[in-house]
């Protein structure tokens, strides 16, 4: 019965972080608070269940958008080059200070947040 | 199945400057760092950026996000993979609501209205920050 719990609740979290996912506005922003948070995974564990399954799930959404119309792929090549450049040299960089890393994306948040608003207006 | 109308407005823009590409660079660089660091997360820094410099339109910034943070998770998830951060039960157990999910969400993305997934992706991305101080 606790395993039943489990897959069902799995698979209830994966559904609501695949919906915003899908959607390109970071399912994993809310993946992975849920999985440590309510399914007690571990950090790391769920950072790597949630890139796996973002791998698989964006296959088919990026189809889907592309069937839609709506990827423009023209451009985009330098930030792939450098992104996966970063992506890697971070897994191994032990000394960058990550709260740096992490008031940086506060901050870019709050003045999206103010730019979006000031936008509206 | 032929691409829709959509595509022709997110055909607009052409051509790329030295600024550009320097700027381009420094996202990818910045969306890496948050995506390697974190284990996700980079979609929704690359979103407004995408929207800004390249100046495409909301939902074509969203799909496109999906297309460049594909390769970048893409390693990421190997590093997560060799280091051994990673349990097949709980993978297949989420990767199946994930799908199911990504599946609805691509699906939402055309029908919703543009001002729908710009105040949802909004909240999501304050929500997202606010989790980084806390």
């Amino acid at each position: 019965m606790q395993y039943f719990f489990y897959v069902l609740s799995g698979i209830l979290s994966g559904i609501l972080s695949g919906i915003f996912g899908g959607m390109g506005m970071g399912g994993g922003t809310l993946l992975i608070p849920i999985l440590t948070i309510f399914l007690s995974f571990e950090q790391k564990l769920a950072q790597g269940v949630n890139l796996f399954s973002f791998l698989i799930m964006s296959i088919i959404s990026i189809y889907i958008h592309y069937k839609n119309g709506f990827i423009r792929a023209q451009g985009i090549f330098p930030i792939v080059v450098s992104g996966i450049f970063c992506d890697f040299g971070s897994n191994f960089n032990g000394c960058f200070a990550v709260q740096n890393l992490k008031n940086f994306v506060w901050s870019f948040s709050r003045h999206l947040v103010y730019y979006r608003i000031y936008k509206s207006i | 199945m032929k691409p829709t109308k959509n595509r022709d407005m997110c055909d607009e823009q052409g051509g790329s400057s030295l600024k550009k590409i320097f700027l381009l660079l420094l996202c990818g660089a910045v969306i890496g760092l948050v995506n390697g660091f974190f284990g996700g997360g980079g979609g929704m820094i690359c979103v407004p950026l995408l929207e800004e410099i390249l100046s495409l339109p909301e939902k074509c910034a969203h799909a496109t996000a999906l297309v460049v943070i594909f390769p970048i998770s893409f390693v990421s998830a190997l590093v997560y993979c060799l280091s051994g951060h990673l349990e097949s039960t709980s993978f297949l157990v989420v990767s199946v609501g994930v799908i199911l999910g990504g599946i609805c969400g691509s699906f939402l993305l055309k029908i919703l209205p543009e001002k729908v997934v710009r105040v949802v992706f909004v909240f999501i991305m304050l929500a997202g920050g606010l989790k980084m101080i806390f």
